[in-house]
């Protein structure tokens, strides 16, 4: 009977009779070889049209394409303010379990949408990539030839084929510690960074997506959950970012069937997959080196049986992953008008199209900051999720705005990590004690960046860049510095290399009635191009602008403050100057610079 | 027919008459090995070579100036000489030197066997593999010549080679799989000998390793396993 159904099937299809398609489960006791991946995908479009459409991204060295499914709610358009998860399988060709993991994690998306709120919002939120063969010759070689190939199939013109397209990603391409350049080598690097049509299709995919968010790339075996750095044993910028969230993933993948994967594979690796999104588009990226265990039967060629444990638990790390892409439930505005989007700020080619670094949720009291004091820095969250989260985590660091923005980073200091909080849906403001850093930063300036991450187990940051994280916040702040003269002097240093304006402006806001603030002229002032030293008032602040500094040069700007007759000594103000340099150059100049704050005390006569 | 097509033929034919019988008379004192290596340079264009100090440099000299090199080897970029190019490198201060195209273009081949590895050592050439009756060696054409000059037979690789083995190496603790892991081993796991706690030993790295590659890594002190490789087309 099941030979003339088949039989039946086969004639239906040479006569090219249309057959009614439904959305079967994909029968994962056994593997899948090119041809059945290619019809999967097929059936995918066919049976969820209006969830996925697949497309060719590349094509191998021998010519075949290099497939990937894309699933979203609105899969035939472009939409750049969704958020993009690229999943990835079979870099290495023997390592057929990666392809049934891919596999199983497109089907548990299309076939979960409509019953699962959760898979249907980020389905909804995100444009999801599943490329299920990287290495589609090598792929076609294991099935008939090598069942243990690893490498894609160039031929490499010595007699040897095949290089490692996990060794072949730009970052740090090209080390001997985890790559090899010796042709035959199964680890072998190829000729260049992307050499390969392969990895270079890959690039190109993952460089054209505005919103990547995090990518997934799976190999086997060994069970572990890898995260950057491959190339180096040190830890790379965001450390604790990456590691919660590969923490989260193993115990994700735990919670199913009970097996704890590794974090430590123990050797480097460079020009891998993973280090070239995080190094150089601070986008995390995840390797999960699936079943079987380095103890369990098969290695890379494991019984039928291991695979549909393996997929399911995998599927339940890959879904926290993709929930965190989509997710916008614990939030901090990273400028006042900041809706949570991803991302809150696009460089525009001269300049942020939002202030990012302005968050309103991160304040002090009290608001001036002289160095020194113990401060309260206030941190409010956002909650979207419509009901109260529990076990929250919020740290807060500050540091040095001119070595990093990125949050956490290496150079950064913990003012405090909070615990266990609890956000009602209205939100939470906490609140911690901060003393405020004495000196200047590297640039010389009072001027320091305060970031706040917040984590929940269902929302974690996938990157360290507030403008592209939810999650994370900044606040730029300017310190305060006790002067008891009514005399300052401002130094002023042109870091550019080419000639810049100095523009100098005092908040006059912040100005008490009967007391003045006069800027000076510069004791050595350069007047080139027209330009010369003026000074006035113009909205709510005193403007002095003109003077030309050549590069590393640097000039001393007098502020006088008159305090009103009545004033006794011990009275004190607060002034606040800004000074921003404007290039020399033709064209739009963008203004680059810093302030001070001053608290102005009338000394003893 | 034409003439001139007629004299082709009887000379295909004659020459496929003389290669048949030179087979069957190596076949009969000497298995054949496989089929014959060219040991001609792949490109007839001249080569050139500049010295780079790492391959960062070598891959900002390929972006910068748009030009693929034929080689890196180490410190030597090797390339074809193509219009303009040495002056381009000139002008970016390179001194591009001409190179023999015998000793930059490379082969992996068999070697007949014939006496010990040590014999090997008589020519520039790194062994890859030993089979039983032929070594996989790598060497520049101009070294390959050198050996069929000798005597030494040469011939292509079987489909599939070199394939490396499937080994287990035994190291004294986890440091030591990334010294195993700077010979190119392709390491497939990495797990503890023994059991967890007082009979722990060390560490068992399993892996692919050229016959080459497990002679060094004898040398660097590991003690190492050959396991059952498997073989061409094998299945579950």
């Amino acid at each position: 009977m099941k030979r003339l159904a088949a039989k039946l099937l086969s004639l239906a299809a040479a006569l090219g009779l249309a057959v009614a398609l439904t959305a079967q489960p994909i029968d994962f006791t056994h593997w899948h070889n090119p041809s059945q991946v290619d019809g999967i995908l097929t059936n995918f479009v066919a049976t969820h049209p209006s969830l996925c459409a697949l497309s060719t991204i590349g094509t191998s060295i021998e010519g075949r394409p290099i497939q990937a499914l894309k699933i979203s709610n609105a899969p035939a358009v472009n939409d750049p303010a969704k958020g993009d998860v690229v999943i990835m399988a079979t870099h290495h060709a023997r390592e057929w379990m990666s392809t049934e993991t891919a596999l199983y994690i497109a089907e548990q998306l299309l076939t979960r949408y409509s019953s699962d709120p959760q898979i249907q919002a980020d389905v909804n939120h995100l444009q999801i990539w599943i490329i299920p063969v990287v290495n589609p010759d090598g792929f076609a070689y294991t099935q008939t030839i090598n069942r243990f190939w690893r490498k894609n199939r160039r031929n490499n013109g010595d007699g040897t084929f095949g290089v490692d397209l996990n060794r072949n990603y730009g970052y740090q391409w090209g080390l001997n510690s985890g790559s090899s350049p010796n042709t035959w080598d199964d680890t072998y690097r190829g000729t260049g960074p992307f050499s390969e049509p392969e990895t270079a299709a890959i690039r190109d995919f993952l460089q054209a997506r505005t919103n990547l968010k995090t990518i997934l790339t799976y190999h086997s075996y060994s069970e572990l959950f890898l995260r950057p750095w491959s190339y180096t044993t040190a830890d790379p910028p965001g450390e604790p970012t990456l590691a919660a969230l590969a923490q989260r993933s193993i115990a994700a993948i735990q919670a199913v069937h009970g097996i704890t994967y590794n974090e430590n594979i123990w050797y480097t690796s460079s020009g891998e997959t993973t280090d070239f999104t995080w190094g150089t588009m601070r986008v995390s990226g995840f390797t999960p080196e699936v079943r079987p265990s380095p103890t369990g039967a098969g290695g890379f060629d494991p019984p039928t049986s291991e695979i549909v444990p393996n997929i399911e638990e995998n599927f339940a790390a890959a879904r926290a992953l993709i929930h965190d892409a989509g997710a916008r439930e614990l939030w901090i505005r990273d400028y006042p008008g900041d809706t949570g989007a991803e991302p809150s700020a696009v460089w525009t080619g001269s300049g942020w199209s939002h202030p990012f670094w302005t968050s309103p949720d991160i304040w002090t009291v009290p608001a001036t900051l002289d160095q020194g004091a113990t401060v309260t820095l206030n941190v409010h969250i956002n909650n979207n999720a419509g009901s109260a989260r529990t076990n929250v985590r919020v740290d807060a660091y500050w540091t040095d705005p001119r070595i990093s923005l990125e949050f956490p980073n290496p150079d950064a200091h913990l003012i405090a990590s909070q615990t266990g909080l609890t956000v009602p849906p209205g939100g939470l403001t906490i609140t911690m004690p901060w003393t405020v850093p004495v000196g200047t930063n590297s640039w010389g300036e009072r001027h320091w960046c305060v970031g706040a991450i917040v984590m929940h187990a269902s929302d974690l940051p996938l990157t360290t860049q507030a403008e592209r994280s939810s999650n994370v916040a900044i606040h730029n702040f300017n310190t305060t510095a006790t002067v008891t003269a009514t005399n300052l002097i401002v130094a002023a240093t042109n870091f550019l290399d080419v000639d810049a304006e100095l523009a100098t402006t005092v908040d006059t806001a912040l100005i008490p009635a009967g007391w003045h603030v006069v800027l000076g002229n510069p004791p050595k002032t350069k007047s080139r191009s027209g330009l010369a030293t003026s000074i006035g008032r113009k909205g709510g602040l005193l403007n002095a602008k003109g003077p030309l500094l050549a590069p590393g040069e640097t000039i001393y700007l007098p502020i006088h403050v008159q305090p009103p007759t009545s004033a006794k000594a011990g009275d004190a103000i607060t002034v606040s100057v800004h000074a921003a340099l404007l290039p020399l150059l033709p064209g739009k100049r963008t203004p680059v610079g810093n302030g001070y704050t001053y608290k102005v005390v009338i000394p003893p006569k | 027919m034409p003439n001139a097509m007629k004299w082709n033929s009887a000379a295909v034919l004659l020459t496929s008459l003389l290669a048949l019988a030179g087979c069957v008379h190596q076949g009969r004192h000497r298995p054949s090995l496989g089929p014959a290596v060219n040991l001609e340079p792949n490109d007839p264009r001249p080569v050139f070579s500049i010295a780079v100090s790492d391959d960062a440099e070598a891959a900002l000299i390929r972006q910068r100036l748009g030009f693929e090199p034929l080689r890196i080897d180490g410190q030597t970029l090797y390339f074809h000489d193509t219009p303009g190019i040495r002056e381009k490198l000139a002008e970016h201060g390179y001194t591009p030197a001409r190179q023999s195209p015998y000793s930059v273009y490379q082969r992996i081949v068999r070697v007949e066997k014939r006496g010990a590895d040590q014999e090997l050592a008589h020519f520039d050439v790194t062994l890859i593999n030993r089979e039983s009756a032929y070594w996989v060696v790598r060497g520049s054409i101009g070294a390959l010549r050198a050996l069929s000059a000798a005597g030494y037979r040469l011939s292509q690789l079987g489909p599939d080679e070199p394939r490396p083995r499937q080994v287990r190496i035994y190291a004294p603790s986890l440091a030591d799989v990334q010294r195993i892991n700077a010979l190119f081993v392709d390491i497939y796991s990495v797990t503890r000998e023994g059991r967890e706690g007082k009979d722990q030993r060390g560490i068992i790295v399993t892996g692919g390793a050229f016959d080459g590659q497990i002679d060094d890594l004898v040398k660097e002190g590991f003690r190492v396993e050959t396991v059952n490789a498997p073989k061409k087309g094998d299945r579950p």
